[in-house]
């Protein structure tokens, strides 16, 4: 079998393993990165979400083959960042977290919209961040802590 | 064994304002207002978050999350055909609580974790029903069923 090369949280990595296989897979049973979280495994709620070259994709739909050559950054690498530092006391602030499962995904998504977009509107924040569901908060506080992030954050992206 | 199983009941109220649209029937929940007196609030950061969360659950039971059921099996596989709210349905939601200690509660708190599921589903019912002029006896009120209702009182 070929081994399949990618950046993971930094480094390099190469993984002797199905192409077929899902990332999340890879990355939570190979590489015990459990913060990666399974929802619904097809896509529709976000929890699972990854940076693949900055962007938020799914992990549950990817597969392993597709992430050859890309650099894929999970909540376990991106808490190393200060941007981590200002959503994270952002979201703790507000309360963006209840029961605390789609937060991983939730601090992904607002990473991959503050990286490209410093200074989102409210509407900006709910379209891009749609992909990611959440059953506690009912979604206000976690608007709140991204435009609150953004403010405080400043500068870092 | 004896006792009280229902020692102290929360209250609530919750105002819901929506948005009908004559073509596509769907709805959109535009504001909403609650108040809740839960005794004492402990800690007001995750009370509004219990409240937000819930009512928001209550919003959805009323108008989007349908479980349907054949031959004693869901219909719903998945969260691709059992539609909870997102972020583009979540509605502003003001939020406060009545400071009214319980005097047999710890610190003077009852209980809020469920409350504030309760009233989100009549209220959004109650306000399809006025923003559409008929009759709602039926939740999750989807833009079928509206389309049902509305169709069926012109006849």
């Amino acid at each position: 079998m070929t081994s399949i090369k990618f950046r993971l949280n930094g480094k390099d990595v190469a993984v002797d393993l199905d192409p077929s296989m899902r990332l999340i897979d890879v990355l939570r049973d190979h590489f015990s990165l459990k913060g990666v979280k399974e929802g619904c495994g097809e896509g529709s709620c976000g929890a699972c979400v990854v940076l693949m070259d900055g962007y938020s994709v799914n992990s549950c739909l990817l597969p392993l083959a597709n992430v050859e050559g890309h650099e894929i950054v999970t909540i376990e690498g991106f808490k190393e960042t200060k941007q981590f530092d200002v959503l994270q006391k952002a979201f703790a602030e507000v309360g963006g977290s209840q029961c605390g499962f789609c937060s991983p995904g939730m601090i992904i998504a607002a990473q991959s919209l503050l990286s490209h977009n410093p200074h989102p509107t409210e509407e900006e924040i709910k379209a891009h961040m749609s992909g990611n569901l959440c059953r506690c908060t009912g979604y206000q506080a976690i608007v709140q802590a991204v435009e609150i992030a953004s403010k405080k954050g400043a500068g870092l992206w | 064994m004896q006792g009280d199983a229902y020692p102290s009941y929360s209250w609530g109220v919750n105002i819901v304002e929506v948005s009908f649209d004559p073509v596509t029937y769907q709805i959109k929940v535009d504001h909403c207002w609650s108040t809740y007196d839960v005794g004492r609030v402990v800690d007001e950061r995750i009370a509004v978050g219990q409240a937000d969360g819930g009512l928001l659950q209550g919003l959805g039971y009323g108008y989007l999350e349908h479980m349907g059921i054949k031959d004693g099996k869901f219909r719903n596989r998945s969260l691709s055909d059992y539609i909870i709210p997102t972020f583009e349905d979540a509605p502003p939601m003001e939020t406060a609580f009545i400071d009214n200690p319980f005097i047999y509660g710890a610190n003077g708190a009852k209980g809020m974790g469920e409350l504030t599921l309760v009233g989100g589903a009549p209220a959004i019912a109650l306000a399809i029903e006025q923003a559409i002029g008929h009759k709602v006896n039926k939740i999750p009120a989807t833009p079928e069923y509206i389309m049902e209702v509305i169709n069926h009182d012109k006849h």
